[in-house]
């Protein structure tokens, strides 16, 4: 293959999904997902992420924009070679249990992408195999039903079934969530180890901003269809410049009272995508909107350290984001609402 | 009555035993708890600790399988485990109230919420009439922060998003205006931001109803930001209870000290992240001595020995561990 080092191994352009006429699931996404990086999406319910991995997995087409995998129009992979394409992309479902056929042994459920892409069951199977002790995970269970699988062992079976096609890019759907804390530090840990082996990329879409902070290299904030953030990991949350992110790592837990910030409580839910907010979509929940937000949307800046679309970003000074550096009634309570 | 002083809720040697494919099943060892009235108690553990079960011994809606309980369980003076059915029944929805992981395991989906609404408060007050209930219930759903709530009244569970569930399901709890409220993973599947809100919502509640909460959760950083005590389980049994901020930090049992460990909400990108190696022990099997002895990284000879007795340190802390 000729991938040079830097190429992005995804890279998308101004893509817009839209369903009929009035909803838009997407609009203008922009990201490039490096090879051997480790990505983060995060975002409440609604904003986008699974949209963008559908369209990943080419399971959702793109009503407009560019989509390039390893350098290449994803159009052309998939009119090419659609099976092809998706043996190099392998998603992890959030329900694991549930991606795995009830009526299959763990055996059967591992041998069955190696059927679908007719790969040469000799040859793989071994290597199968081992994948699945790698993951720590004993013969034994080859003979077992999904249903008699823990969480844990559930997600890993799911990783080796991903594995064993030897993907490039895994995308990830909450990977850890309702896992025990011990469970999920060993099923991260163990996803890492994986990457170095196995030469991965990921893109990681989690609730979980204190997941996305020790497993994530970038992060990619959406809101409403759009990315309205992005940037470095150890940046963004050093550094939020959009309102949005800042609530969102406002609202992660943290133990130390210490170090805890003031939470920044968003009012109501995110607005329906049907009928998107003028101006800037989180005008509606931003606590520091201003006339132009509601009026003009803000375009997407890149400033070298990241990009971002707000009209008034955060500044350097409000790196720890303190209720001083937001109006009084920002950080009302719910209640008031 | 209960004097001034004497807790709300009082567990002493509380056991669940059911029966599984392959012999009795310990859920519950031996729990003493107390929760005082007013109270925000956490209880954090992982799968298969006890932490549900012991709610479901509270509310007396244990699954059918088990098949002996022991122990007593006193509310306000009552044991609820020798009360009978009818007993349980006038206490559930009026004294005790619970919050599930699901809302919509509660909520009826045929039914309008206004309706469900309805029915609690009448089910509460018999002489109530709809339109008064329906006014009480527009009340709550506000007070809960729900906005518009004349409107979302109107709508089938299935309309609401997941957080706005949630909170209908917690103003059901509150129409009864119950002493005590058993909250069992009640923001696991919400989003962050979701579930930042509902967090906010258990403080100003805590400020303003008398009401008692058993909130559990596997995640103790949650509940370090609004509980007032803690309980670790482990096996079926409490580890270590106390006051929140001296459980986090001063953690006496090497349990809470590893679970605190793998709370990931510091450091950066890189480092690997810390895990209890081991699993917990199997409910199946009797424990010789310590639960946490196979895991835990100071064990001794003698924690394998003998079971080992909760220790009272003193204001309020107590711990099942022979180091302390």
């Amino acid at each position: 293959m000729d991938s040079r080092p830097n190429e992005p191994l995804i890279q998308i352009d101004k893509v817009t999904v839209a369903f009929g006429n009035r909803v838009h699931a997407l609009d203008d996404v922009t990201l490039s997902v490096p090879r051997g990086s480790v990505t983060g999406l995060v975002g409440e319910s609604g904003s986008g992420k699974t949209t963008l991995c559908r369209v990943l997995v080419a399971l959702q087409r793109a009503t407009s924009g560019k989509v390039s995998f390893a350098g290449q129009p994803l159009s052309d992979l998939l009119a090419r070679d659609t099976l092809g394409y998706r043996r190099r992309v392998q998603m992890l479902l959030q329900d694991a249990a549930a991606s795995l056929s009830p009526r299959m042994a763990v055996g059967k459920l591992l041998a069955e992408p190696l059927r679908i892409h007719r790969l040469p069951m000799a040859e793989h199977w071994p290597r199968v195999l081992k994948a699945f002790e790698r993951l720590g995970l004993s013969r034994e269970l080859l003979e077992k039903y999904p249903h008699q699988l823990s969480g844990g062992q559930a997600r890993r079976v799911a990783i080796a079934r991903a594995l064993s096609l030897q993907p490039e890019l895994i995308i990830a759907d909450e990977p850890t969530a309702g896992l025990d804390l011990s469970i999920r530090g060993e099923l991260l840990n163990l996803m890492l180890e994986l990457k170095k082996e196995y030469g991965l990329t990921y893109l990681i879409v989690s609730h979980d901003l204190n997941v996305i902070r020790r497993v994530t290299d970038h992060t990619a904030v959406m809101y409403l269809g759009q990315i309205v953030e992005e940037a470095a990991t150890s940046d963004l949350f050093r550094r939020p410049r959009h309102p949005y992110t800042a609530a969102l790592l406002s609202a992660r837990s943290v133990i130390d009272p210490a170090r805890r910030q003031r939470r920044i409580i968003l009012e109501g839910e995110i607005p329906s995508p049907i009928n998107p907010p003028s101006g800037c979509r989180f005008h509606t929940r931003c606590p520091m909107v201003r006339d132009r937000c509601r009026i003009e949307a803000p375009p997407l800046v890149d400033d070298g350290r990241g990009s971002f679309r707000c009209h008034f970003p955060l500044t350097e000074n409000a790196a720890e984001i303190s209720p001083q550096t937001l109006p009084a009634h920002a950080t009302g309570t719910v209640l008031a609402s | 009555m209960i004097g001034a002083g004497d807790p709300l809720v009082s567990i002493r040697g509380l056991t669940v035993e059911a029966t599984g494919a392959r012999g009795p099943v310990h859920m519950l060892r031996g729990m003493d708890i107390d929760i005082a009235p007013g109270r925000i108690v956490g209880v954090v553990g992982e799968s298969g600790s006890g932490k549900s079960t012991l709610a479901a011994a509270i509310i007396g809606i244990l699954p059918s399988n088990v098949t002996k309980v022991g122990g007593e369980i006193r509310f306000g003076g009552i044991d609820l485990l020798t009360l009978g059915e009818d007993g349980k029944r006038s206490l559930r929805g009026d004294r005790i109230a619970m919050i599930f992981q699901d809302p919509m395991t509660v909520l009826n989906p045929v039914f309008k919420v206004g309706t469900q609404l309805v029915d609690v408060v009448k089910r509460k007050k018999p002489g109530t009439s709809r339109q008064a209930a329906m006014k009480e219930a527009e009340a709550m759903l506000q007070r809960v922060g729900i906005s518009e709530p004349a409107a979302r009244l109107a709508c089938y569970p299935h309309q609401l998003s997941g957080g706005m569930r949630q909170r209908v399901m917690i103003a059901m709890a509150l129409l009864t205006n119950p002493q005590l409220i058993l909250a069992d993973e009640p923001t696991t599947a919400l989003d962050a931001t979701v579930e930042a809100q509902i967090v906010e919502l258990f403080r100003d509640l805590q400020r303003e109803t008398s009401s008692s909460v058993l909130f559990i959760s596997h995640h103790l950083g949650l509940l370090s930001e609004f509980c007032d005590d803690a309980i670790v389980v482990y096996g079926g049994l409490v580890m270590e209870t106390g006051p929140i901020t001296q459980l986090i930090g001063n953690p006496r049992h090497p349990y809470t000290a590893a679970l605190l460990a793998c709370e990931i909400d510091e450091g950066d990108s890189g480092e690997p992240l810390r895990t209890i190696p081991g699993a917990p022990p199997s409910p199946s099997a009797p424990l010789a001595g310590c639960a946490f002895a196979p895991r835990c990284t100071l064990v001794t000879d003698a924690c394998r020995a003998a079971p080992v007795p909760m220790k009272d340190l003193g204001g309020g802390v107590s711990v099942r561990c022979i180091r302390v």
